[in-house]
């Protein structure tokens, strides 16, 4: 069918505005993520500064039987760490080294007293089944899979 | 004083001292572990490099700066002296920098003449914790950079896997404008800053550069840098996520 030549170009236009637009929402989406992001870890930050505790860096390492977690806290104060397993958590616990953490940060130290993190497991689980084993600033706490 | 000033899409380079032609370029951005940044400060101060120049992007970046004896500094410097230079961050890398910071460091390096990057960075590696000695692994964007990686007896070429963040687009866009880079990964935990992953890092940088790098105290400091770099670890975890850093534990690397 005969398509005049203007009508044709007007088409093509448009359809790279349509794409335009939507590049740009994409990005609108992205920036607002960030955004959120950011505000919450303020949030977090600002929490943490009034209640003078800060939570401890974790990672979580799914294996073939067992859920390996692992507690970082290279701030707590030697023979000030609790670890308490529950049927359904597991909570670390210690006071802070103030002289360790001014001497990593300087005046700019925050002023926390406590670390503290808790994670909660997908299953109930036996706590006297758990494995828990302090290696230098790791505390790796070893959870026997569900059958 | 002349200052050297370069534009790379929304990123500036601004030499605030003559960097001269370095052979190498050290990057080390924040990533898995933040093993590239640690092992990449480590370098600057054990080489005593000295601050060349300033990365800043007003659009780009969230507007910090770093006030450090004194001076006012941006959040990304380049250290040099010499045959070494070295580009470190003290902020986390949002996806939405990340790309273009990782454009602009290849283009920088393209026009200032530099033989090599040389990208630092860690391998989320699940058996981490097992491990007393984290492994290297490598992957270049040329059969030049590749070479480098060949005095490394202890080091393995990846094979396989993806690779996500910064140092993906920083290989990519090297093959693309050819210039030479080389990333070394060390295996490391994904979100818990790693300082004995920077040490084999280190060594490893210390041997295609020709230059004694010690590692003690990198050892002995490990604990006071991981409370130092703790706050910027979450920050960079979010922003790990969202860069899409799933792909990469889908399908480890393999060597």
């Amino acid at each position: 069918m005969y398509e005049p030549e203007g009508s044709r170009f007007f088409r093509e236009i448009m359809r790279k505005m349509l794409r335009d637009m939507e590049r740009l929402e994409r990005a609108l989406e992205d920036h607002m993520a960030e955004l959120m992001e950011m505000e919450r870890i303020f949030e977090e930050r600002e929490r943490e500064s009034r209640s003078r505790r800060s939570s401890p860096l974790y990672t979580v390492i799914d294996k073939e039987r067992e859920l390996l977690l692992i507690f970082d806290v290279p701030e707590v104060e030697e023979g000030t760490l609790e670890i308490t397993l529950l049927e359904d958590r597991v909570i670390v616990e210690g006071r802070v080294d103030k002289r360790k953490v001014e001497r990593a940060l300087g005046r700019a130290a925050r002023h926390v007293e406590r670390v503290r993190g808790e994670y909660v497991f997908p299953f109930k689980l036996d706590p006297h089944m758990a494995k828990v084993e302090r290696k230098g600033s790791k505390v790796y706490v070893r959870v026997p899979k569900q059958p | 004083m002349e200052v050297y000033e370069e534009e790379i899409g929304d990123f500036f380079f601004r030499e605030h001292s003559r960097l001269g032609r370095p052979k190498f370029m050290i990057v080390g951005l924040p990533d898995v572990g933040l093993v590239g940044k640690i092992a990449t400060e480590h370098i600057v101060r054990s080489l005593k490099l000295s601050y060349k120049a300033e990365v800043d992007s007003y659009s780009l970046l969230p507007p910090v700066a770093v006030a450090r004896g004194g001076e006012v500094l941006a959040p990304i410097r380049i250290y040099g002296s010499g045959d070494v230079a070295a580009l470190i961050a003290d902020i986390a890398l949002s996806p939405r920098s990340a790309v273009p910071l990782s454009l602009a460091i290849v283009e920088y390096a393209r026009i200032r003449g530099i033989e090599y990057l040389l990208g630092l960075t860690g391998a989320v590696n699940f058996e981490r914790a097992e491990m007393t000695k984290p492994g290297v692994h490598w992957v270049a964007s040329s059969e030049e950079a590749s070479r480098l990686a060949s005095g490394l007896p202890e080091a393995r070429r990846v094979e396989e896997g993806y690779i996500v963040g910064p140092y993906a687009i920083l290989l990519k866009e090297s093959v693309r404008r050819r210039v030479h880079s080389l990333v070394l990964l060390a295996d490391s935990f994904l979100d818990i800053p790693d300082p004995e992953a920077a040490v084999v890092l280190v060594s490893a940088v210390s041997q295609i550069i020709g230059v004694e790098i010690p590692v003690d105290r990198l050892l002995e400091e490990g604990e006071l840098i991981k409370i130092r770099l703790k706050e910027l670890m979450k920050d960079q975890k979010s922003a790990l996520a969202r860069m899409g850093k799933g792909y990469e534990l889908h399908a480890p690397l393999s060597y």
